[in-house]
């Protein structure tokens, strides 16, 4: 799902650039020095999310968990996510430097979208909301990366059209390990979610 | 070596000015930079690595585009045809990707990912998110650590992932206890920050010093841009 250096419109990248420009302000705004560690630590933590490999039919694939770093961290998922990309592309090269925006936005938007739409139904059912929230952010998410391509030009239609078949699965495997994700956390330090009182 | 904050803004303009690049023509002139420095390429594994990941999206490109776009038909595969423009098309696009992985390999990525965030920070980003990058970046392999060491517990208990409801759990938990530890080093790591009047400054025992040599290099990356500007006015 990083698209890759090259691909894209001028105009795409320049949207992308902004948008994460304006969510990484907004996160970045009512981050207090309380919480740097919080947030840089979770960061880490779903960085090293993406190193986990899981397996879905005859291949494998990573787990991204936006839905799940939307539900947790809010707007400062823009930074969080942003931090992550940034990493990925300058050690193993996924994504790049001028699509860094771009990808973002992608991963991002979905994941501050599932925060105002999935965490008020958390309390009622753990794993239903996070099913959902996983799965509507990666579904989401490749639609992004779909409309980015589309709108760069028009016959990257088939491709984004596969991108977003193949996900279909992936998304279906993410809500399941997201929804355990939350049980998990609800039974044993709910303050990770809800916040310390 | 290049003063890092220098590499970051030469590889920063390389890369959007061939990331914009929409004539064939011009990719010849933007070649020169990344022949010169591909001198410098030291880690050729991590190359041939990052040259694979670059190239894998390229090459799904490849499968689909060069059918895609209509015009004069070239080759036909299996009664799809591919056109000239939608090769030609493809082909811009590989150059443009290869071009930027090469200059930015040698420029950014080639460094440590501590130095790199150092240079941003003397870029002027803002200071909270260079915070968190440095903390996030110092925690990583601490992380990772954890995360090795209950994949390595799981694996003595003779877990094997398997396309089951059981897999999806285990490593639902699995993370869900990384996210835990994650949460309680970060109450520690709070605790050590108040006691040593943490202020807001990471300072590090490395500084960056402006060289000669650094000028040199960067009168040079100007003029090879302006070259390239008022080749494309013309």
């Amino acid at each position: 799902m990083h698209i890759s250096e090259g691909i894209l419109s001028g105009q795409i990248l320049g949207i992308g650039a902004s948008i994460t420009l304006a969510g990484t302000f907004i996160g970045l705004k009512d981050l207090k020095f309380e919480d740097y560690p919080k947030v840089s630590l979770l960061s880490s933590a779903f960085f090293v999310a993406s190193l986990i490999h899981i397996p879905i039919g005859p291949t494998s694939t990573h787990l991204v968990l936006n839905g799940l770093v939307g539900i947790i961290l809010g707007w400062k998922s823009f930074p969080s996510i942003l931090l992550a990309l940034f990493l990925q592309a300058i050690l193993f090269q996924f994504g790049g430097l001028t699509s860094l925006g771009v990808n973002t936005a992608n991963m991002a938007i979905p994941a501050v979208i599932s925060y105002y739409l999935f965490r008020p139904f958390l309390k009622k059912n753990y794993f239903f909301s996070g099913f959902l929230s996983g799965f509507f952010s990666i579904i989401f998410s490749c639609f992004l990366v779909a409309f980015s391509l589309y709108f760069t030009e028009k016959y990257f239609i088939n491709l984004a059209k596969t991108i977003f078949i193949a996900h279909i699965p992936v998304s279906i495997v993410e809500g399941i390990i997201t929804g355990f994700i939350l049980t998990f956390l609800n039974k044993t330090k709910k303050e990770i979610i809800w916040g310390e009182k | 070596m290049i003063d890092p904050r220098l590499r970051l803004i030469i590889g920063f303009f390389y890369s959007i000015f061939v990331a914009l690049e929409k004539d064939f023509g011009f990719l010849g002139y933007y070649s020169i930079l990344p022949l010169i420095l591909s001198i410098f390429i030291s880690d050729f594994s991590k190359f041939l690595k990052g040259f694979i990941t670059v190239n894998f999206f390229i090459v799904l490109m490849w499968i689909f585009l060069p059918f895609s776009i209509p015009g004069k038909e070239v080759v036909k595969i299996l009664k799809l045809s591919a056109t000239y423009e939608g090769i030609r098309y493809s082909t811009l696009i590989t150059i443009k990707a290869n071009l930027i992985f090469i200059t930015n390999f040698i420029l950014i990525f080639s460094s440590h990912p501590i130095i790199t965030i150092h240079a941003l920070h003397h870029l002027h980003l803002p200071k909270k998110l260079v915070n968190i990058f440095f903390l996030s970046t110092r925690y990583i392999p601490v992380i990772e650590d954890e995360k090795n060491r209950l994949e390595r517990a799981m694996k003595i208990r003779c877990f094997k992932p398997k396309n089951d409801i059981h897999t999806y759990k285990t490593i639902g938990n699995l993370f869900g206890l990384i996210v835990l530890r994650a949460y309680e080093k970060s109450k520690i790591i709070y605790k050590a920050m108040i006691l040593r009047n943490f202020s807001g400054i990471f300072w590090t025992y490395h500084h960056f010093i402006w060289k000669k040599r650094d000028t040199f290099i960067c009168l040079c990356a100007i003029i090879y841009f302006l070259w390239i500007i008022y080749l494309k006015i013309h």
